[in-house]
């Protein structure tokens, strides 16, 4: 292949639904050789779908109709299924979201390898497939090729799946999220290892991400989807430092950063669905500049500068991000709301130990975040705190009463001052239950003042905290199927509020949703702090978010704390090693 | 009277063994005399209910002269591992049907009920008819040993010691002053009169084995066939004696299997896998058409056995004999015979032993007649009464019959309230016998149910009857000789049960059975189904 | 998590078997326990009507029913722990050897049934599911969940009337002579066989069906072939290892389902085996026989559901090395 041939070029891309809707419609992308190309989008937005397309494959019944795919210069699209095997694996290869499943569990880790290299005619002896592991940094002898997928850890598995894309040495490499439902660290080298291999062997990438923050730090050039087409694409800095979509602006304006902590702007409202999109530009409903002319038509495609592409008519009038700093709080005083002493828990008769003498405490209006990577044990803590789990040892007291292990132990009133929302808000909802039911049930069984008030009255008040948490007034009769997570997760909260709680226990509250809706939840958290004078705890795995809403962070490692401190000495000049290590691998635009 | 004599077993006996063994099978079988379903005819081929034979005994088949030769094959019910060679002990019908091929009794029932020396040449009566001279026919035993009087007192004994199936039939013989006066002559002594004691030697189990006989595997009787082999629960299969005393089977081979599923039995005649079946349901018999063509054949007997409802005579509301009656006029026996058994049975007029010798034929055939029973009912105090009627699918027809009922008495302002209950628990302790409105099923004649049923020491006093001047009747007709005038006062007491007893005896059921168009001279008789199994006179064409 | 306990494959086996021990001594009070309440009593159901009070006494003794409770069932485990089931009631003969012939009847029926069942319910099972919503797949869907709908003894009766009376190519009824093998009479054991697979294959199918179909869907497979992977190879090596888990587990299930499908057809078909003597035994109150053939009926429902455990752990590489 030429040196200046473009790796991978697609363009006028559409794939349809089994339905005929257009899933992506009219993708322009290039990817070069040795250059990473960032593929961005929210959920929905259609970046897997055309990284499958890449490889001339479309899932679920849905098909490519129409455009081109060029893999080092040959058309893919037209080519009979055979020809595309040949393809595929060999010229153009696939990196999975979850490598975890996309390894088949009843084959060993060299066979893979072999399988891959056999069916393209390669030889697959120990010494290439040992060399194909230890090109990604695995172990190539022979006890680790005689591995069951099940045997490596979440970040071996995706050094698999990536030397198993590599095997064949192609063009192009397509990695869709590929480090989602990592920790930071593994993430972070996973990351590293990506941009070596790109230099080493002048591989063509086509990095899909929801992340920008994570995408930063690796791509030359990134794209962003909304809705089924490129709404802008160019070089990383430049892009990131200028965007000329009003979607790309929002997104920045979303994104939590460590570095730089910041107030985050949310994108109101939500993605329309596949079969609702606007006539014209799909983002209008929800952009700040939209004019007629975008609800009447699909902006074309238009270049503001060199290497640069943008669907948008008011491209030029999109600001530049504007960052506004973090407002200040003052400190919190000294009553303890939640005192929390020599915690321990283990599991398995003690072979886990999910929590070993941990102590903190909580004053009273005052955020506290636990972090720490997956296993660190800041889930068990919360569960102790909920009442979800006894503990081995130690003490849990709200304002100064002990609380009994399990929440049945604990009084109405007790209950009633701790609230929780979780992770989830598909699985925490009753399906059946309208939203205001939902939060008007708590209110009848813990509620103070509206249980003398009957039904009408539990209603009344779980309407007004629905207000407060802005649900929009129309979805308060509709059940959660009828709801996104963002409106889902604004239900939950508004059921933990409405019996006016003391502390909001938050486990991990915005991680099943997209960057613009987790920074709208968390600047209604803010919001409601400062209105209500709430005490919250904090449980998350993300630095930046921890950033953006805590005033103390208390950092996990196996069970123990690492280190504990306000979140801006913390997270800007870390004391421990531990805590050094995941603040320089969490994600950061700065960078 | 404890020691009072008696006849051959009934052909009730509803144990809970055999109730099991009925519900289990389709067909819902019991396996003794009667029990194999039964049959009135009406009016088809064959001979005509009379009332004078017994199940107008029918022969099937197109007649002709018989051919001897081949191998016969009988699908029976079966016992499972429970069959048994022993030919006294045997209880269910496989046992008897095999027993009767090897062994011999001394009388035997003839297909109107009437008892028939088999082993015997002669019984001859003293003058009280307490005392009697046994005379035995020449015949030989299977290993060539000739039967004498001490095998017979032999027998006598071991049924006597071990209480086996025949004990009480032989209850009233004093052996120890019963005693043999010559090789083929026995003095028998009873402890007390009995008019006819040819009827109490027909019983069904008392076969006369060899003096000193032990190895019931290996069978020495003097019946017509031979073992060759025997698996209990699976099949025997027999060979032409050639010593017989009387006429030799005309089959060579007899083969019996236990079929106890009866559509494996149906199938396995249709298949021609079998000869001969017993026992098929009301729905196969339907298929057969009228029975006398085509390669199957039905083999119907009539007046097998009554379907009783019984009302306890010593309970409320049956106390008042006007409420019985009331309750006898409420019931449509045509509709019940059509409803409940698909037609294959004939009406019942509230009395046991229809087709026998000694049956009441003279009493008015009582009709359905709600007006009557209403007004009775009204006299009686009790209009508009209301009663439990205990039920269950025990007995094939059983709940069909009840609920027709229930139907029929609403005409009569009479509320039935069905209680159905599971057909394993019906005969249990928990229910026969202990409720005062419930259905059964009795086979034989007035005197032979008479013992099991109303009589001080019966077992199964179904009604409560406690009338003790027509008790002591009953025992003084029983010692009398002269067959007419026994018969004479047996008719007179079926007329007071007519009027004052507990039964409604609405029907009898058929035997119903098949046979394939190759087998000739099947006789039937209301004992047993399949002719009272005497295969010697069946042959293949 | 961390600290996952590595366990060796024999340790693992041994506790299996450890349990399946325990398992079966349960099963061995519960049938005995279950004996005791079968409705009416040994003696009365032997002498029927003809019984005394005296002579029910002196039987009970004789057949030992007179003893305490506890005593009978450690008289009956110890007779069963050196081979000794006792004594059949009504045929006075040893359980062993009035079952003995049938048990083998049973087993050659099960093991004819399974040895046609198991290829058959896997190749159709993967032909079907792995192309899902075929003709094959349809018409095969349809024939089985007709299968499944109809109970054996209906499959049965039918069968019959289709091949034995209408059509008259077999014997309706497998009336093998005693003491002969099932195998020298092959025309009597079409029917049962066939009424077995026709069930059996009902849900087995369908089971592997879904087991290879969700293999087929699954990531792995699907990155096998954005991998360049030849489907059949694809087929092979992806989806059937991974389908196999689910047959294993299907065919297990077949096994034990067999345990009571032979019960019901070998009563329709009056074939000589021991589902046949159960249901006599009952009817006859035979404790002892009912008891040996429960109990023998249990050991190998477990011995299967063994058997199916350690090929699972053998097949399923995660099972192997994670607990």
């Amino acid at each position: 292949m030429s040196a200046d041939a473009a790796a991978l070029e697609i363009a006028g891309l559409v794939v349809r639904a089994p339905g005929g809707a257009a899933i992506v419609e009219q993708v322009e992308l290039t990817v070069r050789g040795a250059e990473i190309v960032a593929l961005v989008g929210e959920s929905g937005s259609g970046k897997t779908t055309c990284g499958l397309a890449a490889l001339g494959f479309a899932r679920d019944g849905a098909r490519i109709d129409g455009g081109s795919v060029r893999v080092a210069g040959r058309e893919l699209l037209g080519l009979g299924e055979r020809e595309l095997r040949g393809v595929r694996g060999r010229h153009v290869s696939y990196v999975p979201q979850n490598p975890g499943s996309a390894l088949n569990p009843a084959m060993r880790v060299g066979d893979h390898l072999r399988e891959l290299l056999r069916a393209h005619g390669r030889a697959g002896d120990d010494a290439v497939v040992q060399a194909a592991l230890e090109r990604v940094h695995l172990p190539g002898e022979r006890a680790f090729r005689r591995r069951w997928p099940h045997q490596l850890s979440g970040g071996q598995q995706q050094r698999l799946a990536i030397a198993l894309a590599l095997a064949c040495e192609p063009a192009v490499a397509v990695m869709d999220e590929p480090t989602t439902g990592l920790d930071v660290v593994t993430q972070a080298r996973i990351l590293d290892e990506v941009r070596r291999l790109r230099d080493a062997s002048g591989l063509g990438v086509l990095y899909i991400s929801h992340d920008l923050a994570a995408v930063a730090s690796i791509a030359d050039r990134i794209a962003v989807m909304y809705a089924g087409r490129v709404v802008e694409q160019g070089p990383a800095a430049e892009l990131l430092a200028r965007p000329c979509h009003p979607y790309t602006r929002g997104l920045l304006a979303s994104l939590p950063d460590h570095r730089e902590p910041r107030r985050l702007r949310g994108i109101g409202g939500a993605v329309a669905a596949l079969d609702a999109r606007p006539a014209g530009c799909a983002f209008a409903p929800r952009c700040p500049l939209a004019s007629d002319a975008c609800r009447a038509q699909a902006p074309p495609l238009t270049s503001p500068a060199a290497d640069r592409a943008v669907r948008c008519f008011h491209a030029a009038q999109t600001p530049p991000p504007a960052f506004e700093p973090l407002p200040q709080r003052a400190a919190a005083d000294g009553a303890a709301l939640l005192a929390v002493r020599d915690l321990r828990v283990s599991f398995g008769g003690g072979d886990v130990v999910a929590a070993d003498d941990v102590g903190f405490a909580l004053a009273r209006g005052e955020c506290l975040a636990l972090v720490g990577e997956s296993g660190s044990g800041k889930t068990t803590i919360a569960r102790c705190v909920a009442g979800l789990q006894r503990p081995d040892g130690g003490e849990i007291a709200l304002a100064g009463e002990p609380l009994a292990g399990f929440a049945r132990g604990r009084t109405r009133e007790q209950r009633r001052r701790l609230q929780i929302v979780f992770q989830n808000p598909y699985q925490s909802l009753n399906p059946r239950e309208t939203a205001i039911e939902a939060v008007a049930r708590p209110l009848r069984e813990l509620g103070r003042d509206h249980a003398a008030g009957g039904r009408a009255a539990s209603l009344r008040a779980a309407e007004q905290m629905l207000e407060r948490v802005q649900l929009p007034r129309r979805l308060a009769h509709s059940r959660p199927a009828a709801l996104s997570g963002g409106e889902l997760q604004r239900v939950a909260i508004a059921r933990a509020l409405v019996v006016e709680p003391e502390l909001l226990l938050c486990d991990e509250i915005t991680s099943a949703l997209d960057v613009s809706v987790q920074a709208a939840v968390l600047e209604l958290l803010g919001g409601l702090r400062d209105e209500l004078g709430l005490t919250l705890l904090f449980i998350t795995h993300d630095l930046g978010v921890v950033a953006a809403i805590a005033d103390r962070v208390l950092v996990l490692q196996r069970g123990s704390v690492v280190e504990t401190g306000p979140v801006g000495q913390v997270v800007r000049a870390p004391a421990q090693p531990y805590t050094q290590e995941l603040v320089a691998a969490a994600p950061s635009l700065s960078r | 009277m404890t020691d009072s004599p008696r006849p051959p077993e009934p052909a009730r006996g509803l144990t809970r063994r055999r109730v099991l063994q009925g519900s289990l099978t389709a067909s819902g079988l019991l396996l003794l005399p009667g029990a194999l379903a039964a049959c009135g005819d009406d009016g088809g081929s064959g001979a005509a209910t009379d009332g004078q034979t017994v199940g107008g005994a029918q022969t099937i088949g197109s007649g002709g002269t018989p051919r001897s030769g081949g191998r016969l094959r009988v699908g029976h019910v079966g016992g499972g591992t429970a069959e048994t060679l022993d030919p006294n002990s045997g209880i269910v019908g496989i046992d008897v049907a095999r027993a009767r091929q090897l062994y011999e009794l001394l009388f035997d029932f003839d297909p109107r009920g009437v008892p028939q020396p088999r082993l015997a040449e002669s019984l001859e009566a003293g003058a009280r008819a307490d005392r009697w001279r046994l005379r035995l026919r020449a015949a030989n035993f299977h290993d060539g040993r000739p039967l004498t009087a001490d095998d017979v007192l032999a027998t006598w004994r071991r049924i006597r010691t071990r209480a086996l199936q025949s004990a009480n039939a032989i209850a009233a013989i004093d052996l120890r002053k019963t005693r043999s006066t010559a090789d083929d002559t026995i003095e028998i002594v009873l402890s007390r009169p009995i008019g006819d004691l040819a009827s109490l030697l027909a019983h069904r189990a008392s076969f006369i084995i060899p003096a000193g006989f032990s190895d019931f595997a290996r069978p020495n009787g003097t019946g017509p066939f031979t073992l060759v082999s025997f698996k209990p629960g699976e099949r025997s299969l027999m060979r032409r004696n050639p010593g017989y005393w009387g006429d030799a089977p005309h089959v060579d081979e007899l083969e019996q299997i236990s079929i106890p599923d009866s559509t494996a039995r149906y199938n396995a005649l249709q298949g021609g896998q079998v000869d001969a079946i017993e026992a098929i349901e009301f729905a196969q018999a339907r298929q057969l058409g009228d029975g006398t063509s085509g390669p199957v054949r039905l083999v119907r007997t009539a007046n097998a056995s009554a379907l009783p409802t019984y009302m306890r005579v010593d309970e409320a509301p049956f106390t008042d004999p006007r409420v019985r009656r009331a309750m006898r006029l409420a019931v449509d026996r045509e509709q019940s015979v059509q409803a409940a058994l698909l037609g294959y049975g004939s009406i019942g007029n509230d009395l046991f032993g229809k087709g026998y010798p000694s049956y009441n034929d003279a009493l008015p055939q009582r009709a359905y007649d709600p007006e009557q029973a209403r007004s009775l009912l009204r006299a009686a105090g009790q209009d508009g009464l209301t009663v439990k009627l205990y039920s269950s699918r025990a007995v094939p027809g059983m709940l069909e019959a009840a609920t027709a009922y229930k139907q029929q008495a609403q005409a009569a302002g009479i509320t039935i309230d069905l209680q159905t209950v599971p057909a394993a628990d019906y005969y249990s302790d928990r229910y026969y016998l202990k409720v005062a409105f419930g259905q059964d099923q009795w086979s034989g004649s007035f005197e032979q149910t008479t013992l099991d049923g109303l009589l001080p020491d019966s077992g199964f006093n179904i009604t409560g009857w406690r009338d003790a001047a027509w008790q002591r009747r009953f025992v003084q007709a029983q010692s009398m000789t002269d067959e007419a005038a026994r018969n004479d006062v047996y008719k007179e007491l079926q007329s007071t049960l007519y009027d004052e007893g507990g039964l409604i005896v609405w029907g009898y059921v058929d035997f119903l059975d098949a046979a394939s168009a190759r087998v000739e001279g099947i006789v039937t008789n209301p004992l047993y189904n399949l002719g009272y199994y005497e295969f010697r006179n069946w042959w293949l064409v | 998590m961390a600290g996952v306990k590595r366990q060796s494959l024999g340790g693992l086996v041994a506790r299996r078997v450890g349990i399946a021990v325990v398992l079966l001594w349960i099963v061995s009070l519960l049938v005995f326990a279950a004996t005791q309440v079968l409705p009416g009593d040994t003696a009365s159901a032997i002498l029927g009507k003809t019984a005394t009070p005296d002579s029910l006494a002196q039987l009970r003794a004789q057949l030992g029913l007179d003893r305490p409770l506890l005593q009978q069932y450690t008289d009956w485990l110890g007779g069963l722990l050196h081979g000794d089931l006792g004594r059949s009631l009504a045929a006075g003969l040893p359980v062993g050897d009035l079952i003995g012939d049938r048990v083998g009847a049973t087993l050659t029926l099960a093991a004819v049934t399974l040895v046609l069942l198991v290829p058959l319910a896997l190749l159709l099972g993967v032909l079907t599911g792995t192309r899902r919503d075929g003709k094959l797949d349809q018409v095969v869907s349809w024939i089985t969940l007709a299968g499944v709908a109809v109970p054996e003894f209906v499959t049965g009766t039918l069968l019959a009337l289709l091949l034995a009376t209408w059509l008259g190519w077999l014997p309706a009824v497998s009336l093998i002579p005693p003491g002969e093998s099932p195998l020298a009479h092959p025309q009597y054991m079409v029917l049962p066989v066939l009424t077995l697979l026709v069930a059996g294959l009902a849900s087995t199918v369908r089971l592997v069906r879904v087991g290879v179909a969700q293999a087929a869907a699954a990531d792995y497979t699907e990155m096998a072939r954005l991998s360049g992977i030849p489907e059949r190879r694809v087929v092979r090596r992806w989806v059937l290892p991974n389908a196999l888990a689910a047959g294993v587990q299907v065919i297990a299930l077949t096994a034990q389902w067999l345990v009571g499908g032979i019960v019901i057809v070998e009563t329709v078909f009056q074939y000589p085996g021991i589902g046949q003597t159960l249901v006599q035994s009952v009817q006859s109150q035979d404790i002892p026989v009912v008891q040996a053939v429960a109990l023998l009926i249990a050991a190998i429902y477990v011995l299967l559901n063994l058997l199916a455990d350690i090929a699972l752990v053998l097949l399923v590489p995660r099972l192997r090395s994670a607990r």
